[in-house]
């Protein structure tokens, strides 16, 4: 049971991101287009995913990559991937480890590890989650104006509540960050209660642990050992 | 002589008081505990729930007690709670993408706060907030959550 | 006819109690106002804080010993059924110093210094010696009342902690040494637990208010009582029931109000 529900929320979480990280490129798409409030960003681009799911369902059958692609773009520009890889990865990716380090190469392939579980992260998130999407119909997406101290220079926290027919209302926090200069960009969701981030880094560490510290290890079985769904499955069984 | 011998046995008797007040607050109530001395930091947390968290319930890293609870209050603008800590300044850089989560434990269900460090550049410093926190999670709240989720998908 | 007789007689009943309140806390007021006498007011109060408290310092510490020890040897065997003895050191003291320590140390305060006070203060009206000093022109309020309620406040928060410090090394040596209980997490639990302000100052002030109220229904026995050694005895014994009733009703309401809302 507890696995059911880790799973369900894990969709859930999926599914929130993916819907934050969509962002409607049908032909006017301006990647230079940066929404000047966290807030602002996360209403735009709940309004995008939806309307890109709503017009995915018609051809998502017989083109399923044109859609993943999609996602994939809008996940690019709207998930701080390295941000989140590295507090999936925790103190494995800590500047102290970095640091201790003593070979160019060692800390060449620290980087790269980092960059490469990103990749293998990112991968999941889109391939599970996105089809998620697909399913959503009647549902209604309310986003919470935030509170004053709610955004600060670097941190932001938007509250969204989604509410489903049949069902209690979900409410999804959402943990944006903005480096010097750049702009914001998610690292984090809370859904219900449950800190996906503080999960999937509970399970790496786990992980790690079980292959006797090996990160490398830990990080190849990493997708497989996931209960995430297999949308290969689900596309023959609809 | 008489009177003499009254006034030690009266000085003795309050002497034995205060010494067992000085006793009391230093070793029963822990006024001594190590936390409230000067090398320590403070950080902040806000959190949904904290479900029965108290003060002077224990900050830990990797089970490790490193400070504690100073305050809880109720942030008045988002009506969440607010979390005051110390922490020892012999945990230094934890990274600013640490999460603070209430967790419970013991047979008696007592609260405590398991910050878990992350791997971000920055690190938290005196006076900082911990951005990413796990609230208490209340069983009552996640029963009916499956229980609507299965009502809807059987 | 009857039933106005008992209606009158209910009515100078009552006559009497407020009478006697209203003597009460003249003595109080006469006693604890008015200017300090630095003369005569410390070693009256010395030679009081002698006789309440230190003649008192050896029941209250072999009580606070068996007191301890029993508290921990009950809390022990409750608290093994739920696997939780690491909580002994954290329910002994809160028991202790919230309000064992406080009730049981006035307790047997009202026992042993108060009967002991308002006989003495009987035994001076029936010999008349407070009359004697009326008409040689002292004060018998402020020399014979005041040091003795400010040795009955001074002297019972001391006793108390006294009593407190005894009955957790009680359970000390019946906990960690005999039941095998950890001494870190008995002391660690505890630590975590108790707040000097909200556990052991709110302790002080219970204590405090106990011996005033103690020694001021003592002295007051002692100072109304029919001067015979019949009116003595009795006026010691309402000493007693009377003070013992006053601790437990007072510390209802102090801990109602000192931890009631938490």
């Amino acid at each position: 049971m507890i696995r059911a529900l880790t799973a369900a929320l894990l969709c859930l979480a999926g599914l929130c991101m993916a819907t934050h990280a969509a962002q409607n490129c049908n032909g006017d798409c301006d990647p230079l287009e940066k929404p000047e409030s966290p807030y602002q960003l996360i209403v735009d681009n709940t309004e995008r995913v939806l309307t890109l799911a709503r017009s995915a369902r018609s051809y998502f059958q017989d083109d399923p990559e044109r859609y993943f692609k999609q996602v994939s773009e809008i996940v690019d520009s709207l998930v701080d991937t390295e941000r989140f890889t590295r507090g999936v990865m925790a103190t494995y990716a800590s500047p102290q480890r970095y640091q201790a380090l003593t070979s160019g190469e060692e800390k060449a392939h620290f980087q790269a590890r980092i960059n490469y579980f990103g990749s293998i992260l990112k991968h999941d998130l889109i391939y599970t989650y996105a089809k998620a999407l697909l399913d959503f119909a009647d549902e209604r997406i309310e986003t919470l104006p935030p509170a004053r101290d709610a955004i600060t220079d670097k941190y932001a926290r938007i509250e969204q509540k989604i509410y489903r027919p049949g069902e209690a209302a979900h409410l999804i926090q959402y943990s944006l960050y903005r480096a010097p200069g750049e702009s914001w960009k998610l690292y984090n969701v809370i859904v219900d209660g449950i800190n996906i981030g503080h999960i999937f880094r509970n399970q790496f560490a786990y992980a790690v642990e079980k292959y006797r510290g090996n990160i490398d290890q830990a990080i190849a079985n990493w997708s497989t050992e996931q209960t995430v769904d297999n949308w290969q499955e689900n596309k023959t069984n609809p | 002589m008489q009177s003499r011998a009254i006034e030690l046995a009266v000085g003795l008797f309050i002497l034995a008081g205060i010494l067992a007040l000085a006793f009391l607050a230093i070793q029963v109530s822990g006024i001594n505990r190590e936390f409230d001395s000067k090398s320590t930091y403070q950080l902040y947390a806000e959190f949904n729930n904290v479900a029965g968290l108290t003060r002077k319930a224990k900050v830990t890293v990797a089970g490790v007690q490193v400070g504690l609870v100073t305050a809880i209050t109720i942030n008045p603008e988002s009506m969440r709670a607010r979390v005051d800590m110390v922490i020892s300044s012999e945990v230094k850089d934890l990274s600013e993408d640490t999460i603070a989560a209430i967790q419970t434990a013991g047979i008696l269900g007592e609260k405590y706060i398991a910050l878990s460090p992350g791997g971000a550049l920055e690190t938290l410093s005196d006076g900082d907030r911990v951005h990413d926190t796990q609230s208490a999670l209340i069983l009552e709240e996640l029963v009916g959550k499956i229980l609507t989720s299965r009502a809807t998908n059987p | 006819m009857t039933i106005l007789d008992q209606i009158a007689k209910l009515g100078q009943g009552g006559l009497v109690v407020v009478g006697n309140l209203g003597r009460a806390g003249m003595i109080v007021a006469l006693a604890l106002l008015g200017p300090p006498d630095f003369r005569h007011g410390p070693a009256l109060l010395i030679r009081q804080l002698y006789s309440v408290g230190v003649f008192s310092l050896l029941i209250i510490a072999v009580s606070g010993l068996f007191v301890g020890m029993v508290l921990a040897l009950q809390g022990y065997n409750l608290l093994i059924r739920f696997d939780a003895v690491e909580a002994l050191g954290q329910a002994v003291s809160v028991t202790l110093v919230r309000e064992l320590g406080p009730v049981i140390s006035a307790l047997l305060f009202a026992g042993r210094a108060g009967s002991a006070l308002t006989a003495e203060i009987g035994l001076m009206k029936a010999t008349e010696q407070l009359a004697a000093m009326e008409v040689i022109g002292v004060d018998p309020i402020r020399r014979v009342v005041r040091p003795r309620l400010w040795a009955g406040i001074i002297a019972m928060p001391l006793l108390a902690q006294i009593f407190n410090v005894v009955a957790l090394w009680g359970a000390v040596i019946i906990g960690v040494g005999w039941l095998g209980v950890g001494a870190d997490a008995f002391w660690t639990n505890m630590q975590d637990y108790l707040e000097f302000r909200r556990d052991i100052f709110n302790g002080v002030i219970k204590a405090a208010v106990f011996g005033g109220v103690i020694t001021w229904i003592a002295v007051f026995q002692g100072y109304n009582t029919v001067p015979t050694s019949e009116g003595i005895s009795r006026a010691t014994t309402r000493t007693v029931v009377y003070s013992s009733l006053a601790v437990l009703g007072m510390d209802f309401l102090l801990t109602a109000v000192m931890f009631g809302v938490n």
